[in-house]
């Protein structure tokens, strides 16, 4: 078991710089997860941990050893393939085996390590079966059965999930979450799916356009976003963003939007910001700390079943609001809208969140 | 709907009775080789239709196995033959999987120059390639001819495998190098194994070529104790007679194997040419 470490990384591809300065430190059984939009890096990032990119500045450490020019074999990392990578003309049996195999691990050992994968990932009565016979699922459980009977250092999943249907993808989130816990291992995982992120991961790594924008546990980084980016992805729905600015009696002030932020500390008085508001926390009715936003014009309803979105528009400014199933409100509606605590500053310009 | 099931009707006998039409004109002349194969004496020009002759005989044959050096013929070309594939084969699905696999400066010139190559009738090859075998004393040799067989046959088997390796995910690759193999591994534990109906077609491509050869052996080969078949079947034409019953009787034996051959693997063959295609 180890932790990795990466330091000053950068990785070009021609003239395209994929990643920038990467630093980040993974620690022994933990369970970090990379995510972002596509093009942003993430996979790259775990292809250079895995040794299949060859890094164009910087330090990667696997165990306090640099491993830098190391071939994928030799980093103890075993990975799981987005579209599975199953060898067609292996069985499953042989599939598990292979890495063993290549690694001439003595054949009574290799018998024993497929039998507790198969038992772990219930795979004992599609030992004998091609990938082709098997379904989604099946085969991504495999995909990880192979990962697991390495016994590696760490493991590296790349968007194992997202070629499967949206319920066998829950049921497979669980059952990843459920293998950290028994084997207690190093694991990095890419996705592009912040709900997979969120309950998955000890920690999440933010990334956008090559460089890293946040880590941290899962309720830092949605509680504190770093910026209006991470702000905008973590989150469904998502953050609603009205630009504006505060006067010198801390109230913010939008065309439209007037609110008193009274328990902001005066320091961003006569600045221009960006309000950032989660749609669970504007409501359609006035409470004890609950403060009055605007008065806007619903445009559509969103049932979603457990909660329902308002979509909200005033003089352009469009933004979601959650209510409860039970709501009274039908598009071309107009409501008060009230805003609470729960609400995040940011620099328009920078973007970056203001303190 | 009468009249368009009286259409449907017009249409597929039409392209049935194209179909038989083509099919007897293929046939034919086989069955006519055949037919003077069994014909005792040396009758080719008979009136007689018969496919098989009232009198019968496999006299041409007896006197093909006995009287030449048919059999010897035989294992020349399969030699050759077999060596030629081998050799086709192999130097193709590595190169096959550079051009797929690798990026390096003039790839592209590379596969154009390749296939271009395929342009130059193989006659204008003659010349040069006969002069780089005197020069390399592979004349009258098995070596020679295998050297001038495999290049001609490069090309089309490096287009194949390239192509049919470009359709296999580098995942499994990928795969295999986090699992523990070389590069090198990788190639011969998943690529090669994965792409059995390529490697198929390669072979049978070449076989073929090498096999029906003639132009250059009769130049590369002089001594007769090395002819090929067409060398040895071109021996049986004297120069006022010619033994045609001998010269079916032996071309119809010449086919077999090619014909086993075929029927063993005309399942790769048909994947083989349906996924080589997909890209490529």
């Amino acid at each position: 078991m180890a932790g990795i470490t990466i330091k000053n990384l950068y990785k070009s591809f021609g003239d395209v710089k994929v990643l920038k300065d990467i630093n980040l430190d993974i620690k022994d059984k933990e369970f970090v997860v990379l995510v972002g939009p596509s093009g942003c890096g993430k996979s790259t990032l775990l292809r250079l941990i895995a040794g299949l990119e060859v890094r164009t500045e910087g330090d990667i450490c696997i165990g306090g050893k640099i491993i830098n020019d190391l071939p994928p074999k030799d980093r103890g990392i075993a990975m799981v393939f987005q579209d599975y990578a199953l060898y067609p003309h292996l069985n499953v049996r042989n599939n598990l085996a292979f890495g063993l195999k290549v690694r001439r691990v003595p054949k009574k050992e290799i018998d024993e390590r497929i039998n507790e994968a198969a038992n772990i990932l219930q795979l004992s009565n599609l030992m004998d079966r091609k990938p082709k016979q098997l379904s989604g699922g099946q085969r991504q459980r495999v995909a990880i059965g192979r990962a697991i009977v390495r016994h590696p250092e760490a493991f590296l999943f790349d968007e194992p999930l997202s070629n499967l249907d949206a319920k066998l993808r829950g049921e497979m989130r669980i059952e990843i979450a459920r293998l950290h816990t028994r084997l207690a291992n190093t694991m990095v995982y890419v996705t592009h799916d912040q709900i997979e992120a969120m309950s998955l991961g000890d920690k999440i790594v933010v990334m956008n356009n090559g460089i890293i924008q946040q880590v941290g546990t899962p309720m830092d980084v949605f509680s504190y976003p770093n910026n209006i980016f991470v702000a905008s992805f973590i989150g469904t729905p998502t953050m609603n963003f009205i630009n504006g600015r505060i006067d010198k009696e801390n109230y913010f002030n939008a065309k439209g939007f007037k609110s008193s932020i009274a328990f902001y500390s005066k320091k961003h008085a006569e600045k221009e910001v960006t309000l950032g508001v989660r749609p669970d926390r504007l409501y359609t009715e006035i409470k004890k700390d609950r403060q009055f936003l605007c008065n806007a014009k619903i445009e559509v309803v969103e049932v979603l079943g457990s909660e329902t979105v308002l979509l909200c528009e005033v003089k352009g400014v469009r933004f979601k609001v959650s209510v409860e199933t039970d709501h009274k409100y039908n598009p071309g509606d107009t409501t008060d809208i009230y805003i609470g605590s729960y609400i995040h500053l940011f620099d328009p310009v920078s973007q970056n969140r203001l303190s | 709907m009468e009249l368009y099931k009286v259409r449907k009707f017009f249409f597929y006998t039409c392209i049935h009775i194209f179909l038989i039409i083509y099919c007897i004109i293929s046939v034919y002349p086989l069955l006519r080789i055949v037919a003077v194969s069994l014909r005792p004496g040396n009758r080719l020009f008979s009136t007689n239709m018969a496919i098989i002759p009232a009198d019968a005989s496999f006299i041409s044959y007896i006197k093909v196995l006995t009287e030449t050096h048919f059999m010897l013929w035989i294992w020349n070309s399969l030699i050759i033959t077999v060596t030629t594939s081998l050799v086709g084969v192999i130097i193709a699905s590595a190169a096959g999987y550079a051009f797929s696999r690798f990026s390096f400066p003039g790839k592209k010139i590379g596969l154009i120059s390749i296939l271009g190559t395929q342009m130059i009738p193989a006659g204008m090859l003659l010349l040069p390639v006969f002069i780089i075998l005197i020069r390399l004393h592979w004349v009258n040799s098995y070596i020679g001819l295998v050297v001038a067989y495999s290049i001609s046959g490069l090309p089309f088997s490096i287009w194949i495998l390239k192509g049919y390796y470009d359709t296999i995910p580098r995942s499994l690759e990928e795969a295999a190098l986090v699992d523990g193999t070389s590069m090198l591994g990788a190639f011969f534990r998943i690529i090669l194994p994965l792409s059995t109906p390529a490697l198929a077609i390669a072979f049978l491509f070449n076989f073929t070529m090498a096999w029906n050869e003639f132009l250059v052996a009769r130049v590369v080969l002089q001594r007769s104790e090395i002819y090929t078949w067409t060398l040895g079947l071109f021996e049986l034409q004297g120069q006022y007679i010619t033994q045609w019953g001998m010269f079916c009787a032996a071309s119809i034996m010449i086919t077999i194997p090619v014909l086993i051959l075929f029927m063993y693997s005309s399942k790769w063959l048909i994947s083989g040419l349906t996924l080589g295609g997909v890209k490529g």
